[in-house]
């Protein structure tokens, strides 16, 4: 496993997450050796199955109405609202 | 002003046990409840700057629960935020200390909850939260009793999740009495839940029993040279004391224990990485005033997470990325659905496992900040056993000559909580 600095840059371009030169020095020598340690794993024989073997069922509701929130409680926790609308970035 | 109250207020100044106290607490039963669990007009952080001033409009099913039940929250826990540790140790709103000493670390992430069930005289009831054992751990170091039910048994509605295919919200309590009251209340079916099952019962009607010839097998691979030398002769003497109860005990060998680290953290951090991304600066949680575009805009939020925080979304982003996927997420997968039908065989003989709680003491704060965050993933290694396997586990304060509390751990079948009900309450008899 070959962890660098570039390889740290391109995943966090991916995960939109902005870092500082200092951490992605910290993080390219801490990845390097936990993801060897992870990739370890790729040794212990398995069957290719991904799909869970727990014997959960999905459960369902009644498509009822029912009443909704008040419009007082939905903007409780934004400070960007416009009249009946939240305010976003522009997305170009 | 009321005593219960009151209580709060001093052991919080001298611990850091709350990051939000209900200054309007008057009357019902108090309960103390993991800031990551959503309660109605009161303050909800997941112990993240992110969410530092978010107030839900809504309880959690489980809150609702209790509530119906005469139950009343005391306060909001300090925790690592949105459950990133091992140590409560992660975040910016405050670290518990442990009731033993104040120099170390209450464990985590349900550190909080922990600590003040501890120390309380007033409160015997705590709600925690688990992803990889953040339930066990904080009450191993605490010396309190943690239970983490079978996945699917408590709904998660309202919970803020980590990583959905593994978190539990459990009772974390003085004693397995409290526990059992607790889970009995919470559990069951949830229509806004789809993974809750129907599968709960009346756990307090476990209590005093006998335990003769409940089979239990004590997993080698967690009693090796990584485990304190204190931890291992505590939970040996506890063993002789079921043994004597009438417990029929076998030493059993899971090699696939060994590789269960690995197999959580790439499925654990790439839910973790996904989850994380609602939080866009919109609606709900931090803002700022949005006058660039959309990206530029996701980016200003996502710069104030934490080092932890970032460190789990890079590692969780990076195995889910095309090239990687297939060897990281989808090998961990198979790993985990191994390690589950291999303990529904174990589960065929036992009716118990055993291992240690945490491999160490609860450590000083000043020894945490040493370890690589590879050394930090890897002490959950043994909590992480029940956590991958969705199996239901209690952590329970042995009987000890140490200054400092151990843990032992219970791992049962799934919706077997009865087994850990019996065994853990005849034990503290």
């Amino acid at each position: 496993m070959q962890i660098n600095e570039e390889t740290v840059k391109k995943v966090a371009k991916i995960a939109r997450i902005p870092l500082e030169e200092q951490e992605v020095r910290q993080f390219a020598k801490e990845f390097e050796s936990i993801l060897s340690h992870f990739s370890k794993i790729e040794k212990v024989k398995t069957e290719n199955n991904i799909i869970s073997p727990l014997s959960t069922k999905n459960i369902f509701r009644e498509d009822e109405i029912e009443p909704s929130l008040q419009k007082a409680e939905i903007f409780k926790n934004t400070k960007n609202q416009e009249g009946d609308f939240f305010v976003s970035p522009k997305i170009k | 002003m009321n005593k219960i109250l009151k209580e709060a207020k001093k052991i919080n100044r001298e611990y850091n046990t709350f990051i939000t106290i209900n200054e309007s607490f008057s009357e019902g039963i108090p309960i103390v409840v993991k800031d990551n669990i959503c309660t109605l007009d009161l303050k909800t952080t997941a112990g993240s700057k992110i969410l530092e001033n978010y107030v839900p409009i809504f309880d959690a099913t489980v809150i609702k629960k209790l509530k119906e039940k005469n139950f009343s929250v005391l306060g909001k826990t300090t925790q690592d935020a949105f459950g990133f540790g091992t140590f409560s140790t992660n975040t910016e709103l405050g670290i518990p200390k442990n009731p033993f000493d104040k120099n170390r670390s209450c464990g985590g992430s349900s550190g909080g909850t922990a600590a003040y069930i501890k120390l309380s005289e007033n409160v015997k009831y705590g709600l925690g939260q688990s992803t990889g054992g953040s339930i066990n751990c904080p009450a191993a170091f605490c010396g309190v009793v943690g239970l983490t039910p079978t996945y699917g048994l408590v709904s998660r509605y309202g919970l803020i999740d980590y990583a959905n295919s593994f978190d539990r919200i459990g009772p974390i309590t003085k004693t397995v009495k409290d526990a059992a009251e607790l889970l009995t209340i919470i559990s069951g079916i949830d229509t806004k839940d789809p993974t809750t099952q129907n599968k709960n019962e009346d756990y307090t009607k476990y209590l005093n029993e006998e335990i003769k010839g409940i089979k239990i097998g004590i997993i080698k691979e967690c009693f090796s040279e990584k485990i304190d030398e204190n931890i291992k002769s505590g939970i040996k003497e506890t063993i002789i004391v079921l043994e004597k109860k009438g417990c029929e005990i076998q030493e059993i060998s899971i090699p696939i224990t060994q590789h269960l680290v690995s197999a959580y953290y790439i499925i654990a951090l790439a839910e973790a990485s996904t989850n994380l991304a609602k939080y866009s600066g919109m609606i709900y949680g931090l803002e700022e005033k949005p006058e660039e575009n959309y990206n530029e805009y996701f980016e200003k939020i996502r710069k104030n997470f934490s080092l932890e925080e970032k460190r789990r979304i890079l590692l969780g982003t990076f195995v889910r990325m095309a090239g990687y996927k297939k060897a990281y997420y989808n090998k961990a997968i198979q790993i985990r659905n191994l390690a589950v039908k291999q303990f529904q065989e174990i589960f065929k003989k036992f009716d118990l496992l055993i291992t240690p709680t945490m491999p160490i003491l609860p450590p000083k704060f000043e020894e945490i900040e040493k370890l690589s965050p590879l050394q930090t993933y890897a002490m959950d290694f043994l909590t992480i056993i029940p956590s991958v396997t969705g199996l239901p586990s209690m952590s329970l304060p042995v009987k000890t000559k140490t200054k400092l509390p151990i843990g032992m751990q219970l791992i049962a079948n799934h919706f077997h909580e009865k087994n850990l009900v019996k065994v853990g309450d005849a034990y503290e008899k």
